[in-house]
């Protein structure tokens, strides 16, 4: 009955009703929208540090998380990477190491990172293959082939086929080496770009004087749903590792990335709070004023004997309507807002004019927005909550009534 | 015994620094079955008086008893449920829920009272009918006339069974011959079903339709007459 009556009620002003309802599902738009985008944004950070660093799962030194140094990695390599790809057979196992340097030409030397990977592993793990320049990307048996970053080789003035002389002192000992550019590669942040270049996995390894040696065996899921199976398969597979070695999930590897993640979740539960406050302090605004209309009406309904409880439960029951509206509206309307972006993406770097970094790792370019369906149950429940919490005072205003004072009232 | 039983009923209202006395000492006996008119000038204290009956309002000092208990005695709840279960009510004018159909009206306080559907449905159509209102059911208030949503009124405050019903100045927006036609209604209710009513009037001819009249000047009873 008092369900019905709620219902009524807030029929008959039609306008009103529609007006905060609007007003309340706009602001839940807004944050089904930004959090689809959140989601994508954090989705494709993950993605993308996955592919270029850690993969899902990876076997280093507990050190190497915090202090990456070349000489810091897994000996027996290979045998690792083989005992991986037998106990995760749909994962691709790819062996990496990251050893710095100077690299100089004729017209000048740059300090450098160069990337040691497996020719034909990493352009099925990593999307950097795809993006050459110019040249060809590495083959297997070319030990003194480099990809350089495009700005890397303007800075050192050198074309495909030039030579380039790496130097760098490793565990006390001095490395150099001859090698020839094969191509450039581009990803738009210009850390990478202009300092980064990619070796065979075999020629990093003698540029630190080991073999059979890698910083990092990691391991590529289809999909990162499957990282806590897979870390427990690496872990049950490799058994005792050697001294230092850990196996992680990419929770574990890429602390950095997800600590920024976490951050940016935060700030967006705060915007939500605020938003929230805003919605809050304009229901409470309505609420008020419709029950301030219906004061004589209320005396009426007090008078033939129904509770002022009742009636303050009628009044709460009617914001908790308007609320479910607005939650089910904002939750279609924010859903609709974002599917274009869901399906086609969102050309990030268009909008920012350049392309996205984080953590050292870059970004795709478009962004594909994603739905958090717990975070989207959250939002709906607050939004409703949030409805009927604004209309506690207004209804505390009815709970104090008394019943001649309101059939005085105009 | 008597349904209402009012003694030494004073109530004074402060304004700022000014103590209007509205009720002087009161003392009035109700029972079953009486049609009564409470009658006066206006600011006599017939509304208070009836306001106090109904547990609207509160003594300064005096007694109010409904069925032999003592409505100070209660709280507020209680003395809400009380009139749902055994007042009804029906004022000059806005009496009726503007959302609800004059059906749905009447049946409001049968479904705060908890009755069943079906009985709720027979009893409720038969009110309508006892007061005139067959075809109207469906009609929103703002659809009725006054005189109709005023028989709508009496309805809702009869529908519940109470043991008495109080109507101030009930006919007081209506023309002469609306307000004849509501009276008549009331006084066939009270002659055919023995509904209680205690009502407040300043109208002639209204005054006339009473079995008992009740008048009362400067918020005393002058004179109580019962025909
Ligand atoms: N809420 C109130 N505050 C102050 N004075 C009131 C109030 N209600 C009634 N009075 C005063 O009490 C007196 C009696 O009023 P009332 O009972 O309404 O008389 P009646 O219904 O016979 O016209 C009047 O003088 C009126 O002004
Ligand atoms: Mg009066």
């Amino acid at each position: 009955m008092l369900l019905s009556l709620a219902i009524r009620n807030l029929r008959r002003n039609v306008r009103r009703t529609l007006l905060t309802v609007t007003a309340i599902a706009l602001g839940l738009a807004m944050m089904v929208f930004v959090t689809s985008m959140q989601k994508g944004t954090y989705g494709s950070m993950i993605k993308s540090g996955v592919a270029s660093t850690t993969g899902h799962v990876v076997v280093e030194q507990a050190t190497y998380v915090d202090n990456p140094q070349a000489t810091e990695g897994v000996s027996g390599a290979q045998a690792i990477a083989d005992a991986l790809g037998a106990a995760i057979p749909d994962a691709t196992i790819a062996q990496r190491s990251l050893v710095d340097g100077l690299l100089s030409s004729a017209n000048g030397a740059v300090g450098v990172q160069l990337r040691g990977v497996q020719p034909s592993v990493e352009p099925l793990v990593d999307t950097l293959p795809d993006k050459l320049v110019s040249g060809e990307w590495l083959q297997d048996d070319d030990s003194r082939g480099v990809i350089l970053g495009e700005l890397l080789a303007e800075s050192l003035d050198v074309d495909i086929g030039d030579r380039v002389v790496y130097q760098g002192n490793h565990n006390g000992e001095d490395y150099s080496e001859l090698l020839r550019v094969r191509g450039t590669f581009k990803t738009g942040s210009a850390d990478i770009d202009g300092f980064m270049g990619v070796v065979p996995l075999q020629t990093a390894q003698k540029l630190v004087g080991m073999s059979d040696f890698a910083n990092q065996v990691t391991v590529h899921l289809p999909d990162v749903a499957g990282t806590e199976a897979a870390t427990i398969a690496a872990r049950t597979a490799l058994g005792t590792l050697p001294e230092g070695v850990v196996v992680l999930p990419w929770q574990e590897s890429m602390p950095n990335i997800v600590a920024s993640i976490e951050a940016d979740r935060a700030g967006g539960v705060l915007m939500m709070v605020f938003l929230g406050l805003i919605v809050a302090m304009g229901i409470v605004n309505t609420v008020l004023m419709s029950v301030m209309e219906r004061v004589r009406e209320f005396g009426v309904l007090m008078a033939i004997g129904v509770r002022n409880r009742r009636i303050a439960a009628m009044v709460l029951l009617e914001a908790g309507v308007l609320g479910l509206l607005a939650a089910l509206l904002g939750l279609v309307g924010g859903l609709l807002l974002a599917a274009p972006f869901i399906v086609n993406g969102l050309d990030m770097a268009a909008l920012a004019g350049g392309s996205m970094e984080m953590e050292g790792v870059v970004l795709d370019s478009i962004i594909f927005f994603s739905i958090d369906t717990p975070r989207l149950i959250v939002l709906a429940i607050v939004t409703v909550v949030v409805t009927v919490s604004a209309a506690l005072y207004p209804a505390w205003t009815v709970i104090k009534l008394k019943p001649l004072e309101a059939l005085n009232s105009v | 015994m008597s349904i209402v039983s009012v003694r030494g009923l004073t109530r004074d209202y402060v304004q700022g620094s000014i103590v209007v006395r509205a009720v002087r000492g009161v003392d009035l006996d109700i029972k079953d079955g009486e049609f009564t008119a409470i009658i006066g000038p206006s600011g006599s204290g017939k509304t208070t008086t009836l306001n106090c009956i109904g547990g609207l309002d509160s003594p300064t000092s005096g007694t109010v008893s409904v069925d032999g208990t003592d409505l100070g005695s209660l709280s507020a709840g209680a003395l809400s449920d009380l009139r749902l279960a055994r007042i009804g009510f029906v004022f000059q004018s806005y009496n009726l829920i503007p959302v609800l159909t004059a059906y749905e009206n009447a049946e409001f306080v049968l479904r705060l009272q908890g009755v069943a559907a079906k009985e709720r449905r027979r009893r409720v159509m038969q009110t309508l009918e006892n007061v005139g209102l067959k075809g109207m059911e469906d009609r929103r208030p703002s659809e009725l006339s006054g005189g109709q949503q005023q028989r709508v009124a009496v309805a809702r405050a009869i529908a519940g069974r109470p043991a008495l019903v109080l109507a101030d100045e009930p006919t007081a927006n209506l023309d002469s011959t609306t307000s004849d036609s509501l009276i008549a209604l009331m006084r066939d209710l009270n002659d055919n079903h023995g509904v209680t009513f205690v009502f407040s009037t300043h109208d002639e001819r209204v005054i006339r339709a009473a079995k008992r009249v009740v008048r009362m000047v400067d918020g005393e009873i002058e004179s109580d007459i019962t025909k």
